[in-house]
């Protein structure tokens, strides 16, 4: 297993960097996310969120942290795990990334430069800053998160360019107050209004999706969205 | 006394024991169970007394208004249900999260199963092999 030897080799000034990510019957696809990102030096977080087939098996022998929820509960949940841990273990920097292969290991280090230079606590990825990037977002899936950005306003009345991007990089502050409550997708939108009632300072990074068959298969429909503004409004009325 | 009147005060006494083991932390819903029990034995014993509740209130019937009440006595029940459930939930994710972080694994050290099963076969093997071999 070269992968073990060459992260030992590797210089340690990425090991406060905690990425996190919520794996659900991801199957094979995590253990490729995984790979790509170990070069990095990260400290890699594995939140295994009760897949039927224990997602180790993809994982054995690489250098990641993996904990398992023994029951499914949401990706809000399994991130919210895996930030706990990583403050556990001393964690300067918390980043949110997706299993299934669309978000790219690259672009971790631009989404943690402005953390580390202390300009904002939070970054948030965005797909519609760079035109090349808003270019290999499918016209269907465009619309759904621009409806989203409005949802999201009239929630947390913040104004971003894009949401549910679920690529984004906390500082331990930042990180040690936002705490996810909704389980499910709703979380995206629950972290923005906790960053405008903290004050927490944030910026959004342009970054690619790779839209592969795979992502898209998995990605959220169009009618999970039309979900996630129920779970809104329950929490809006059942405080 | 009609047999039904008989039959629906022991309906309601019953309803009141549930709601009182339901809400048995509670005294105010315990008290509400109690009231309850008592004005709908009233209403059983003397019939009339929805009818002229439900005039007074500008509703035609005392069977509409029981229904009316019926309708927002489910509605509440149901909001507490769901209260409940929401609470449920969260203990349960707190538990989940705990037991999560605390058996936390590091994978760099734990081999993998494939290559495990790989390395005792060839062992079993050779050493089937050697047996053979010290037997010839």
């Amino acid at each position: 297993m070269p992968e073990i030897h060459s992260t030992n080799t590797l210089p340690n000034s990425n090991r406060d960097v905690y990425v996190i990510i919520p794996a659900y019957n991801e199957g094979a696809v995590l253990g490729d996310t995984v790979a790509s990102l170990i070069p990095f030096g990260y400290s890699i977080v594995v939140v295994d969120d009760g897949s039927a087939v224990p997602a180790s098996q993809f994982l054995l022998g690489r250098p990641v942290h993996y904990l398992r929820h023994l029951t499914n509960l949401g990706q809000g949940a399994a991130l919210q795990t895996g930030t706990e841990f990583a403050l556990q273990q001393n964690a300067e920097i918390v980043v949110h990334f997706d299993a299934d292969g669309q978000h790219r290991p690259e672009l971790i280090a631009r989404m943690i430069e402005p953390i580390r230079k202390q300009e904002c606590d939070v970054t948030l990825g965005s797909r519609f800053l760079d035109p090349e990037d808003r270019k290999l977002v499918p016209v269907e899936k465009q619309m759904v998160l621009k409806a989203g950005v409005l949802v999201t306003w009239l929630f947390s009345r913040v104004w971003l360019t894009d949401t549910h991007n679920g690529f984004r990089a906390l500082s331990r502050k930042a990180a040690g107050q936002i705490s996810i409550t909704e389980n499910g997708f709703a979380h995206a939108t629950e972290i923005l209004e906790i960053l405008r009632r903290t004050g927490l300072r944030y910026k959004e990074i342009p970054t690619t999706i790779t839209y592969t068959d795979y992502s898209r298969s998995k990605g959220q429909s169009v009618w999970n969205s039309i979900n996630i503004v129920f779970d809104l409004v329950a929490r809006k009325v059942m405080r | 006394m009609k047999s039904i009147q008989a039959v629906l005060i022991a309906l309601c006494l019953l309803a009141a024991i549930l709601g009182s083991i339901a809400f048995r932390s509670k005294l105010a819903y315990r008290l509400l169970a109690a009231f309850l029990f008592l004005s709908a034995s009233l209403c059983v014993i003397f019939p009339g007394i929805t009818s002229d509740l439900a005039n007074a209130l500008g509703v035609g019937r005392g069977a509409d208004l029981l229904l009316y009440l019926g309708l927002l006595a489910g509605i509440h029940s149901f909001l507490l249900l769901y209260l409940k459930e929401r609470r449920l939930d969260r203990r349960i994710t707190e538990l989940t999260r705990a037991i999560a972080i605390r058996d936390a694994r590091f994978l760099a050290n734990e081999l993998q199963l494939s290559n495990l099963s790989v390395q005792t076969t060839s062992n079993d093997k050779s050493l089937a092999l050697s047996a053979t071999a010290g037997r010839q």
